[in-house]
């Protein structure tokens, strides 16, 4: 009741306006270039210019515009254009590839754990060894143990 | 409008190009770190099973070992990866402890984990340093092998790490030679 009285004495902080969607859209829009996913960004970026030109640009405009795309296409801009759709290509690839390599690694765990679970009579092992700077070498390498990249050592 | 446009599909195809390269060698890299971690796990079920004990020397060893080059791949370039590596298997110390483990293990099933960690290892150092082989040995055909006689070291030669991995590897294999259990263990 008291949640409700505050709400409706500030009606501003709880309206969603083109700001907060402004704001939202580039923050996600960020985070796909920055993880790499490319193609729904690129995908994201055609649709939007696409909208802006249908709907902002005058009819009558519309047409050279498309001369100018077509134009721009046939020259040596084409081969970047080219360069554009084959890196997407390539990352949809690289996707495909990386959810393979998971779905192993998964099975390959799952089989350990059922021979750990039906493999009998097994000694125990009393000391964990993680990659996580236990060993010798550890000097040799730099401090930053946690990087952000993804399928750190288990 | 067109040159604006032309800047603008420039940029991003360059920038496209730039993010499928880092992606591809994360999951090279992944690749090989799920190499490792697999060898290390059955490590581990080989001290549970019993064919190795915890406390003996070669397993801590290899672990460590393993270990280590888990950490290199997941917190380091592939430039400082490779250098590293380099330095790791050419250098004195890691030869004689080396040695020491081939005079040491003598179980076909510990060996073929051995065996295998270095074929991971040296599939790193190979995958990761093509155009640096390429260019030294494209050097040494135009100037000599012995160019670097007596002279300083300007680039590393995977090569030599490759070659050291290689040997220790025929090393290792040929002490379980005449050992009929070794087939079993790798299969």
């Amino acid at each position: 009741m008291a949640k409700q009285t505050k709400a409706s004495e500030n009606p501003a902080s709880t309206r969603y306006g083109g700001w907060d969607f402004a704001r939202d859209f580039s923050t996600q829009f960020f985070a796909l270039l920055n993880t790499g996913r490319i193609f729904p960004a690129l995908l994201v970026l055609l649709a939007l210019l696409m909208l802006l030109f249908g709907v902002r640009m005058p009819t009558e405009e519309l047409a050279p515009l498309s001369n100018h795309l077509l134009d721009a296409l046939s020259g040596w801009t084409g081969v970047f254009f080219l360069l554009l759709v084959v890196t997407n290509c390539g990352w949809m690839l690289v996707f495909h590839e990386r959810d393979k390599l998971h779905q192993q690694e998964i099975k390959r765990l799952t089989d350990i754990r059922s021979q750990l679970m039906h493999g009998g009579d097994m000694t125990l092992i009393k000391e964990h060894r993680s990659s996580d700077g236990e060993q010798q070498e550890g000097y040799l390498l730099p401090s930053q143990q946690h990087s952000s990249r993804e399928g750190g050592s288990p | 409008m067109s040159l604006l446009v032309s800047m603008f599909v420039i940029t991003t195809s360059m920038y496209c190009l730039f993010l499928l390269i880092r992606e591809y060698n994360q999951l090279v890299f992944t690749r090989f770190r799920y190499r490792y971690f697999a060898l290390r796990d059955e490590l581990a079920l080989l001290v549970m099973t019993g064919h190795i004990m915890e406390s003996s020397w070669e397993y801590q060893h290899i672990v460590r070992t393993i270990n280590f080059h888990i950490s290199a791949v997941e917190t380091m370039s592939i430039t400082d990866v490779v250098s590293l590596l380099i330095r790791y298997h050419t250098s004195e110390d890691g030869k004689r402890k080396v040695r020491y483990l081939i005079r040491r293990v003598d179980d076909p099933a510990v060996v073929s984990i051995l065996v295998r960690y270095m074929g991971v290892t040296q599939d790193l150092l190979r995958r990761n340093s093509r155009c640096q082989i390429v260019m030294i040995r494209a050097v040494k055909r135009l100037f000599g092998p012995d160019i670097r006689q007596g002279k300083h070291e300007f680039v590393q030669n995977p090569n030599e790490a490759i070659n050291a991995i290689e040997q220790s590897k025929s090393d290792l294999l040929a002490t379980v030679k005449n050992d009929s259990r070794y087939p079993m263990a790798v299969a």
